[in-house]
């Protein structure tokens, strides 16, 4: 296979373990929040990430950020394992991938102004001279649709919409080649939804980003990203682009998770067709993890662990009885 | 200006007349309920849409008197339940219509209980507070678990909010909400902090239970497919006004106002062709002296100059379907 990906993982794990016992404690077990999952992003593409609450899309997100370090696998960037860098060098390294997350209200810090925010990066990783930083500011600003006069302004001087984008522009004061965003529309109305998913767009037109959305909004995902990725209990289940996706949904969940997205027209009124609720990952089902509420169900479902296949060209999904 | 009901035997539940409710703070009036006028029906579905800040909760809590002390006060209009004004009603009055004939359903699940009571408990208190009850609530609170369709409601009822996942949380305030049979069912966002599949259940729930009691449901979010989901009538809510109210499927088809095209165009679409998507420029408006005219003018592609300076007034465009706005 290629490796012209810019960013991708493999067999990645995170596993949080759970602990018995105040003094001589011990591990009883562990949630597996991340249970090997592996991708790649070639440069330029959006993947979308979608599952339910609980579903381990943030931790994904938060292991691809370094924020949290994974139990095992790894995250490739340009020919390089980026789990395994020292303290500097994913120093150096954090400018290349960058994020911008779900609550605009709490991200941005109340007591700087708007310049301050975005400049902090700038100043963190001494990039350029002082000057050139002003420069660099209300080039910033103009990416993201701001006059400069804004610049000294403070968060809570703008609306929901308003500081999203102020997130991005922080996000974009490196040069990142690769930006990770979580959940970014979810806190915001429907109206200023748009306009910052249509800025996305734009700016992943201009700038040539790649970028990692997660959400649980398949409508969103679906808009803004060229492939998808769905999860499920820790698992990824299905991968595709997202057009083959919609048109022709292999796994059991993806095409449950299709049927139940709400659709702003009363003549199609939609019949629920999963019942159940998600279990929880401190005590998964065996086998595949989603057997329990599946509607095609077999008996080696419950016993053996389904791979990802491919089914066509990039698009692959893990069950036993589809595709 | 009453609503003309499409059903015309359907009696008036709850009829709002110019309500205006207003916080007064240091910076000033915050005019968050400007003269709304509406009308439910018995047994009706309707939903109140419209964006964060526009006053749809303050609505609601108005009809519940119970906006938030002492800055926010109802200055004028009448609230008529069941021919009543709730507005002259003494508190304890107000005390035996809350929880008995209108009830509420919160946002957030897991914040709207008590999470150091038993949830059978909890099940029970509506009722206990507006009957005499002498014995043990218990089968009746594990019929309203059933009802809601918790799974194993005989020990579920003995368990306390923690152990209850997101999804049976909120249908454990739904049966909450339901126990003394109300006339009106007030829901604030009841699934938007779900997940779509369990949103999808919770619908059907409320659709069935709404079925079988024939209570009247206000349903306000600021989801446009929810309310197509289950609702039969819709009031677009704006800058603290209505600026639209149509039959569901009627709005759908053809929305009048410019704001309500606007936003049923902005919202991503499973499976149509992606291209730039409709989006409605600039910040929905403060309400802290909001401007004389149209509040959505400044936003909007088609204003003229009468719509900067004087509200426009309701249209009738058929049967049912009203609109404010100078286009008609």
């Amino acid at each position: 296979m290629k490796n012209d990906a810019i960013i991708s993982a493999h067999e990645l794990k995170k596993y949080y373990p759970v602990t018995k016992g105040t003094f001589f404690s011990r591990t009883v077990g562990y949630v597996k929040a991340v249970d090997s999952i592996s991708f790649k992003i070639k440069s330029g593409e959006t993947l979308g990430l979608v599952g339910e609450s609980g579903c381990g899309k943030s931790t994904t997100a938060n292991v691809m950020l370094g924020l949290e370090s994974p139990t095992s696998g790894q995250i490739m960037f340009d020919g390089r394992d980026i789990t395994r860098f020292s303290r500097q060098e994913r120093f150096d390294f954090r400018g290349n991938i960058q994020a911008v997350f779900q609550d605009p209200f709490r991200s941005l810090n109340p007591r700087k102004k708007v310049k301050q925010i975005i400049s902090e990066p700038l100043f963190i990783h001494k990039v350029s001279s002082r000057k050139e930083i002003s420069f660099r500011i209300i080039q910033l600003l103009d990416l993201v649709g701001f006059d400069p006069h804004q610049a000294g302004l403070y968060p809570h001087e703008f609306s929901g919409g308003q500081r999203q984008r102020i997130a991005i522009a922080r996000a974009l004061a490196l040069n990142p080649r690769v930006i990770i965003l979580d959940e970014p529309v979810s806190a915001l109305d429907v109206s200023i939804q748009a306009q910052i998913l249509n800025l996305l767009i734009d700016l992943q037109e201009r700038l040539h980003l790649t970028y990692l959305i997660i959400s649980h909004d398949l409508a969103v995902v679906e808009y803004v990203s060229t492939h998808i990725g769905v999860m499920y209990l820790g698992h990824l289940v299905e991968r595709a682009p997202s057009e083959a996706l919609y048109n022709n949904p292999i796994h059991p969940y993806t095409r449950a998770l299709l049927d139940s997205v709400p659709v702003a027209d009363p003549e199609d009124i939609k019949e629920i067709t999963l019942e159940g609720e998600v279990p929880s990952p401190l005590n998964p089902p065996t086998g595949c993890a989603f057997h329990p509420r599946c509607p095609l169900c077999e008996p080696r479902c419950s016993k053996e662990t389904p791979f990802m296949r491919e089914v066509a060209p990039e698009h692959a999904a893990a069950c036993h009885v589809c595709g | 200006m009453k609503d003309k009901q499409l059903d015309t035997e359907n009696e008036e539940l709850l009829v709002l007349k110019d309500v205006k409710t207003s916080f007064f703070t240091k910076k000033g009036v915050v005019r968050a309920v400007d003269g709304v006028n509406f009308t439910i029906s018995k047994g009706e579905v309707v939903g109140l849409v419209g964006e964060s800040g526009c006053g749809k909760s303050i609505t609601s809590l108005s009809i519940m008197r119970l906006v938030p002390q002492p800055a926010g006060k109802i200055v004028s209009g009448e609230i008529l339940f069941k021919n009543e004004d709730l507005l002259k009603k003494s508190e304890d009055e107000m005390r035996r219509i809350r929880g008995d004939r209108i009830s509420m359903i919160l946002q957030d699940p897991m914040v709207s209980m008590n999470q150091l009571l038993k949830v059978g408990y909890q099940l029970g208190e509506p009722y206990r507070y507006h009957h005499k009850v002498s014995g043990s609530l218990r089968e009746m609170c594990i019929g309203l678990l059933k009802k809601v369709k918790v799974p194993a409601p005989e020990s579920r009822v003995n368990d306390y909010p923690f152990q209850f996942s997101g999804g049976m949380c909120q249908r454990a305030l739904i049966a909450m909400g339901i126990a003394n049979g109300p006339d009106l069912l007030i829901a604030d966002e009841p699934t938007t902090a779900l997940d779509v599949t369990i949103q999808a259940q919770i619908l059907k729930l409320m659709k069935d239970i709404q079925r079988e009691s024939r209570s009247s449901i206000i349903l306000i979010t600021h989801d446009l497919a929810t309310v197509a989901q289950i609702c039969s009538r819709l009031l677009v809510m704006y800058g603290g006004r209505i600026i639209e109210k149509a039959p569901v499927k009627t709005f759908y088809k053809k929305p009048a106002h410019p704001y309500s095209v606007g936003l049923i165009k902005s919202v991503p679409v499973l499976g149509r062709p992606s291209g730039r998507l409709y989006s409605i420029d600039g910040q929905p408006p403060s309400l802290l002296d909001p401007p004389s005219g149209c509040r959505f003018a400044p936003r909007c592609t088609q204003a003229k100059k009468p719509c900067f300076e004087i509200y426009p007034p309701e249209t009738i465009l058929e049967e049912g379907h009203k609109v404010s706005c100078w286009l008609y």
